[in-house]
């Protein structure tokens, strides 16, 4: 089926919420599902697959030149490497281990780069090498499945980016599905009581 | 900003549709309708075209009979007299029979890149039968009727930028025709008008096309569109802080230029006149059941005598006209001073109407995860004092919680303490957010970065950028309690409303409102006349 791209975030952030994800990183997750997806990736099932187990408690150690985030969910690991790579602290990389899904931390990646107008170079352990700047991605080798360990680092002023490559894009029936049963978690159930007080107006308008 | 004055906003020459309308009559947009397959009953479908900025683009309307038990202004509402969309450019047969089938569904139907808005209206039955019944027998409705309810139909929602699978706001970006705020939205609502218009002189003509009669236009003119609006403008406006700034800011910009003119020309104290008696005779049409709301309306109608009666020709002579009436407006209803800032607004559109094009912004809160934690927490003393100072200990502070149903996604207001939802809370209590980003970064080095703080402190990510992105946007930021007891929703409604152009405010709760839409405003066929610009405060005057 055919989504916007408006749709995407929405429920893909929702999702997120309803799962338990902070606003901000929920709100952030939807734009990079996005992103992804107006990008030709499955950005959709990338994210879905990320806020299924919900947050755990971050594993991050900190050395002089680095920082480094154990058993990193992109969710919450992703947005805070940028950030610290943005912020102009002196920090030359961060690494992420067992990333449980490394297409979701170039989304974030893109993001971060339209936000810091920057760009960042992904080196995998396993030799697929990515830079990411605000409009796209070249990615040189195999990305790798879950587990794979990165290390993020700034490669300079970016290009502005430019918005989202518009496309109708075709979302399997059953993954929108899931999306859509994920968002659905962040909604209240209905009572009678909510249905005829809730919103402040009638059941039948006919006048 | 505070919701009191929210509430009591009217529409200005910079609100979106009368920018709309001036831009359509500069273009001197033509509007054709291009299939017209509606029954004798009024059942059908029709096709609008209009080329606005070298884009073309037609209104689709679906006219189907509806059961009266399913005829509500919700969200929860499953089906409506009328279901529209707004398509980019001119459809095929394949596609209206395509549209056919999804419009009438609404949020259930499929939608693609090429439907801009989606939109559903209902009859007012009232009006409706009456004006069919009327000039079905050659005769012209009832003036009183006409100016009570002033629309035949209302919509009960208008959806853009891709919702339900429409096309996304990117697709119109670079068409600075219809890139500001709504502008398709309006768009879209003002070609309703005239299909209801169309509607109900056709069935009245097919009903007895010997005796039938058009509608005179006057009352044509004064016929504009419902509609009926609750609770989800009002987390758009938390939710959209640096757009409500931009609105703000070109509304206070206009004030500022116009208060600062030393002599005002007597063209404009003229025009200003004209406009405050017809600003009159508006308010005293303005009728609504709502207690509160009428006791605002007869306080607003004495103090316009009281303006009235400043308005002498040597006090009018006076230098800095303007300001000395915003000075003089203090002792009035904040009703009475919104309506007076709209009065004054109106004579001077050639000094302020660039404005209207300084009113979109697609700018998202960034975080700055270099500032420190010392910087931020002077950001949060300084500049958001107004959030600390909220006491939020008290049961009746946070006695309201906001919430989106399941019940097809209706957003609604909870009692925290008596209903169960409370966890899934929209993230709408700005200043309590505030308050807690403040006592988590007490503990923390005034060295640190923000962005060290938020690898470990997540939860405070939203707040932290939202914060630092509206800190140098003084109207991006609500100061009250939305969450408390007291808390008035239909504030923010108005306010919402209000830049759209709405008129007529006719609160059904605190919660929800009725309103009217291009009220006065040129229809298709008046479009090219010299003054399209001119129906603020309309009134319908006697019968010739």
């Amino acid at each position: 089926m055919i989504v916007s791209v408006n749709q995407i975030e929405a429920t893909i952030a929702k999702a997120a919420w309803g799962r338990g994800w902070p606003h901000g990183l929920a709100e952030e997750c939807g734009r990079a599902a996005a992103w992804l997806s107006t990008r030709g990736f499955d950005g959709v099932r990338t994210a879905l697959a990320a806020i299924e187990p919900g947050p755990a408690e971050p594993l991050i150690d900190e050395t002089t030149d680095a920082i480094v985030f154990g058993a990193a969910q992109a969710i919450h690991a992703a947005p805070s490497a940028y950030d610290l790579l943005a912020a102009d602290i002196g920090l030359e990389r961060v690494v992420l281990q067992e990333i449980d899904q490394p297409l979701l931390v170039i989304g974030f990646g893109g993001m971060a780069a339209l936000a810091y107008q920057s760009c960042y170079r992904l080196t995998f352990a396993e030799g697929c090498r990515v830079i990411v700047d605000g409009s796209a991605v070249s990615i040189a080798g195999t990305l790798p499945p879950s587990g794979a360990e990165a290390v993020i680092e700034a490669e300079g002023a970016g290009e502005e980016g430019t918005p989202a490559v518009l496309t109708d894009m075709e979302i399997d029936g059953s993954l929108w599905h899931d999306a859509l049963t994920m968002a659905a978690e962040s909604y209240v159930a209905s009572s009678l009581s909510s249905r005829k007080f809730g919103a402040g107006a009638g059941i039948i308008d006919d006048d | 900003m505070r919701l009191s004055r929210m509430g009591a906003f009217f529409p200005t020459r910079l609100s979106f549709m009368r920018s709309l309308i001036r831009r359509l009559h500069t273009e001197r947009a033509m509007v054709t309708r291009s299939v017209w397959e509606i029954d004798d009953d009024g059942y059908g479908r029709a096709v609008y075209s209009v080329t606005f900025g070298g884009d073309v683009y037609s209104l689709v309307a679906f006219s189907t009979s509806l059961d009266p038990e399913q005829r509500t202004d919700r969200v929860i509402a499953e089906a409506w007299d009328t279901t529209y969309v707004l398509f980019d450019g001119r459809p095929t047969s394949a596609d209206l029979d395509r549209l056919a089938i999804e419009t009438p569904r609404q949020e259930a139907g499929r939608f693609s890149k090429t439907e801009l808005v989606l939109s559903r209206a209902n009859k007012s039955l009232r009006l409706f039968a009456h004006v069919v019944d009327s000039l079905a027998v050659g005769r012209q409705p009832d003036r009183s009727m006409i100016g009570k309810i002033g629309y035949l139909m209302r919509t009960t929602a208008v959806y853009g930028n891709g919702k339900f699978g429409i096309a996304d706001r990117l697709r119109i970006l670079e068409r600075p025709a219809v890139n500001g705020p709504f502008q398709l939205e309006l768009l879209t609502v003002w070609l309703i008008r005239g299909f209801t218009h169309d509607l109900v002189e056709h069935i009245a003509k097919m009903r007895d096309p010997k005796r039938f009669r058009p509608l005179a236009s006057d009352i044509k003119r004064h016929l504009g569109i419902g509609n009926a609006t609750g609770l989800g403008m009002a987390p758009f406006l938390v939710n959209h802080p640096i757009l409500l700034h931009s609105w703000m800011l070109a509304r206070e910009t206009a004030f500022a230029r116009v208060r600062s003119i030393e002599r005002a020309s007597p063209a404009t104290i003229d025009a200003f006149l004209v406009c405050l008696a017809r600003a009159r005779r508006h308010i005293e049409d303005w009728q609504v059941d709502d207690i509160s709301q009428m006791d605002r309306i007869l306080t607003l109608r004495r103090e316009m005598k009281e303006i009235a009666g400043l308005s002498t020709q040597a006090w009018l002579a006076e230098p800095y006209l303007w300001d000395r009436l915003t000075a003089a407006s203090e002792r009035w209803s904040e009703e009475c001073q919104e309506l007076l800032l709209a009065l004054m607004l109106e004579p001077h559109g050639e000094l302020i109407d660039d404005l209207s094009s300084k009113m979109a912004s697609d700018v998202e809160p960034t975080l700055q995860p270099s500032m420190s934690i010392g910087e931020l927490a002077d950001l949060l003393d300084e500049t958001f004092a107004w959030a600390a100072a909220m006491d939020f200990g008290e049961t009746a502070s946070t006695q309201r919680f906001w919430y989106i149903s399941e019940e097809k996604l209706e957003p609604r207001l909870g009692d925290r303490y008596r209903e169960p939802g409370a966890e899934k809370e929209l993230p709408l209590d700005i200043a309590r957010q505030i308050q807690t980003l403040r006592a988590a970064i007490d503990s923390e080095p005034r060295h640190e970065i923000v962005a060290h703080f938020l690898m470990r402190h997540p939860e405070h990510r939203r707040i932290a950028r939202r914060v630092q992105t509206t800190a140098s946007n003084p109207y991006a930021e609500i100061r009250d309690n939305l969450l408390g007891a007291d808390c008035r929703p239909i504030d923010m409604l108005r306010c919402k409303l209000s830049f759209f152009g709405a008129s007529k405010f006719d609160p059904k709760s605190d919660l929800w409102t009725r309103i009217t839409l291009y009220q006065g405003a040129p229809t298709f066929e008046q479009l090219g006349e010299a003054d399209a610009d001119d129906w603020s405060f309309p009134v319908l005057g006697d019968a010739a």
